[in-house]
């Protein structure tokens, strides 16, 4: 008997530790999810009465919308600080929070010179848990994930009156070599007479320090947040600009591996599926065609044209085996592709746009999709054939109107609030919603 | 079904300019179209080749390369850009450039020859049976007609409704609402034929508040942006079938009253070098210029000058005569 109970206790404490050091990997540490823009988790909520948590409000006020603004948040990042479940997301209002993800009561806040647009990124770096945002003041910021302080901020231009606001990407964690590097695209512009320039540029810093180690000039005009993957065994990051050209560099020091050019402009981020036999990149462009890339020579693999343009990220989810891709289109769809063939495998249509990228989770085991649409609601939907398991209407939008392209919306994230799987979704009426199961669930 | 219909043949760009999305083939070509156009304008024989430098116009912009022409809104956005997104700003000009060059020189040649939305419109008045009622002067044709506007106004409304969006309603269905008011300006005109020329007058109305939309900074779209397949909106398709059904019963009724780009094309083509006039001995009646206009600019002893579209059509029948270059 005691021989029983100490069997059941080794494996319970297993389960434990297992439980423990699965919700470590699996946070939503970066935008979609980690540096391939997966935008996959594997937390798994318990049943499918998901119901509002808590809503953070940083201001209590909405500021007036403009056109070409952000939306009011960035896509948020939800990871556990030595044991403590924190959620990080800039806002318009030019600060960036950290926010305790049972209850969303403010851990601390840094202030910075313009707005948060994209998502952050969370790493340890040499024991130190640290977050990474890049910020429309042309400065990437590292800051101490539990405090809030301030540890390096490299500046990519300095300030002078003919610059514009920068436009910036959702930075990446590059392992290399014992050392840890942070990838960020950052595009500046000056309209200073007879010297004007526009600059979109990839950043390569060294993430403990904030020291510059390379940077490559790609293209004029804007670039999408990179991600990483490998080109025959040599760590490559892969990036899309807005004048249409996909590029993947060597992450060691730079040096463009292949462009491509696609039908139009890039507005979406590519992913990576990497299998053992290959990788491949998927990504949208503003043509409606979803791409399937060959990795190592970007060469178009296969090619699926939805109704309108796309500008969401890719989310690559694995199902019983099987890798499908999820995507959002301005055709009001969310689509789902079979990644090996590019089959639709269904599509759901919405009452408007879907701009945002798919979250992927689980509800009781079950594969399900999270995403965003302009008719102002969030939706469940089932992950192999489409059906709506839930879904949350975010009321209606504080503007009469928004210049198509113009606005940055948010995605939704997923991750654990202590052993509470729960769903953020940063809205843009400047709040940040988290939702939960009823009755908990597991990771 | 039509899933696996590849609809353009040639989607990536064949001559990329810097490395971009953009296709320096398509602007040469369509460079080159207006100016063998502008040739076979001046050339007595070139009505023949109308059809020719359509179907080319046709078949090349739809079914071959997938650049849209986005002169109005395009251009007005890539204003907006310069000395932010030089990208952009030559985006939007390097259709616009030429486009006014071309109308300075030829007048709306760009509608008469080039436009692909105004080639399917002609189309309808090249079928004998839809000519054949669209000209028939008799009252039961003309009840007839009105019957049918009514059913394509509602069959248009229902499309509206149906595939509306859930939020943003007016906004971005600008081109199916322009697309109803082709419906009814066309329902006016048949009923009153004697309006033509007032309710020509309104497009530069029209043209106005479509010009103050896009300043507002809303994505305005248009019928034709559908046919591109580079911008296929809900309203861009409402407004196409509006637009297309509408040209079976008034011939070229977008063009003449609402199309936005030919009204400012319009405006231009009022300097243009060449002109056509009807000729002093010319003695045809008010059927049969409408039968060889199809945008009823020939009157029984004048030209209308910015309806004009420069087919040609009437100085190959012999009404008119080019003036000067």
């Amino acid at each position: 008997m005691a021989c029983c109970v100490k069997k059941l206790t080794n494996v319970l404490v297993f389960c434990l530790i297992f439980l423990a050091t699965n919700a470590y990997c699996d946070d939503w540490t970066g935008f979609q999810h980690d540096s391939t823009h997966s935008g996959s988790s594997t937390v798994s909520f318990a049943d499918e009465f998901i119901t509002h948590l808590w809503t953070f409000s940083p201001t209590g006020r909405t500021w007036n919308y403009k056109s070409g603004s952000s939306v009011w948040s960035s896509s948020a990042c939800i990871v556990d600080v030595k044991g403590k479940s924190i959620i990080y997301a800039g806002f318009y209002n030019n600060n960036f929070y950290a926010v305790d993800a049972k209850d969303g009561s403010l851990i601390w806040r840094f202030i910075a010179g313009n707005r948060f647009n994209h998502a952050p990124v969370f790493a340890e770096i040499n024991s130190r848990p640290m977050v990474f945002a890049a910020c429309s003041d042309r400065t990437i910021y590292a800051l101490d994930a539990l405090s809030g302080e301030k540890i390096w901020g490299y500046e990519t231009l300095p300030w002078s009156y003919m610059l514009s606001e920068a436009i910036v990407s959702s930075p990446i964690i590059i392992r290399l070599d014992n050392l840890s590097l942070l990838a960020c695209a950052v595009w500046n512009s000056s309209q200073m007479p007879f010297n004007s320039f526009q600059k979109g540029q990839l950043y390569v810093l060294n993430a403990a320090s904030g020291e510059k180690l390379y940077s490559v000039v790609l293209s004029a005009t804007p670039l999408n947040s990179p991600c990483l993957g490998n080109i025959n065994g040599e760590p490559a990051i892969f990036i899309s600009s807005n004048d249409g050209s996909v590029f993947a560099l060597n992450a060691k020091d730079g040096k463009v591996i292949w462009q491509v050019i696609l039908d139009s402009g890039l507005f979406s981020s590519p992913s990576i599926l990497s299998d053992k036999q290959n990788s491949r990149i998927f990504i949208g462009s503003r043509f409606g065609n979803l791409y399937c890339l060959d990795a190592v020579t970007g060469k178009t693999i296969w090619t699926k044209k939805t109704g309108h343009a796309i500008d969401s990220t890719p989310a690559i989810g694995n199902i019983d085996g099987n890798a499908y891709v999820y995507i959002g289109s301005y055709d009001r769809n969310i689509y789902c592709f079979d990644a090996a063939t590019g089959e639709k495998v269904w599509n759901y249509k919405t009452g408007d746009y879907v701009v945002s990228s798919c979250a992927l989770a689980r509800i009781s085991g079950r594969a399900v999709v999270f995403a965003h649409s302009l008719d102002n609601k969030l939706y469940c939907l089932d992950g192999l054939n489409g059906s709506v398991v839930w879904n949350f209407d975010l009321g209606k939008l504080i503007w009469a109107y928004n210049t198509r392209g113009d606005t940055i919306w948010s995605s939704p994230a997923v991750g654990m609030a202590g052993d509470k799987p729960i769903l953020v979704f940063p809205c843009y009426d400047s709040k940040l919603y988290a939702f939960s199961a009823a009755i908990g669930g597991s990771n | 079904m039509f899933e696996n219909l590849k609809w353009k043949l040639v989607e990536r760009p064949i001559l990329p300019i810097g490395n971009t999305y953009l296709d320096a083939f398509v602007f040469l070509v369509f460079f080159g179209l207006l100016f063998f156009a502008g040739i076979a304008l001046k050339n007595k024989r070139g009505i023949g080749l109308r059809p020719f430098v359509q179907a080319v116009t046709f078949v090349f912009f739809i079914f071959i390369v997938h650049r849209c022409f986005c002169a109005l809104r395009g251009t007005i956005f890539s204003f907006q850009d310069i000395g932010k997104n030089d990208l952009n700003v030559f985006n939007g000009l390097f259709i616009l450039v030429p486009l006014i060059a071309f109308t300075l020189l030829f007048g709306r040649i760009f509608c008469a020859w080039l436009c692909p939305l105004g080639f399917m419109q002609e189309v309808f008045f090249r079928v004998p049976f839809i000519k054949r009622i669209i000209l028939d002067p008799a009252p039961r044709i003309k009840r007839l007609r009105l019957l049918l506007l009514v059913a394509i106004f509602f069959a248009a409304v229902f499309l509206l409704l149906e595939f509306r969006p859930k939020t943003f309603f007016f906004v971005q269905n600008i081109a199916s609402f322009w697309g109803l008011a082709t419906i009814i300006l066309a329902g006016l005109f048949v009923l009153n034929p004697g309006a033509d020329l007032k309710l020509k007058k309104l497009r530069y109305f029209l043209l106005f508040i479509w010009l103050f939309i896009i300043f507002l900074g809303i994505f305005v779209t248009d019928p034709w942006c559908a046919l591109y397949g580079n911008e296929i909106d809900y309203s861009s398709l409402v407004g196409l079938f509006a637009v297309l059904a509408t040209a079976a019963i008034v011939p070229m009724a977008w063009c003449r009253y609402l199309c936005p780009l030919g009204s400012s094309l319009s405006l231009m083509a009022k300097f243009f070098q060449i002109k056509i006039k009807v000729k002093k001995d010319s003695v045809i009646s008010k059927i049969e210029a409408r039968q060889i206009c199809y945008v009823q600019a020939l009157e029984e002893k004048a030209l209308d000058k910015s309806s004009c579209l420069f087919c040609k059509r009437c100085v190959e029948a012999g009404a008119s005569e080019i003036e000067e270059l």
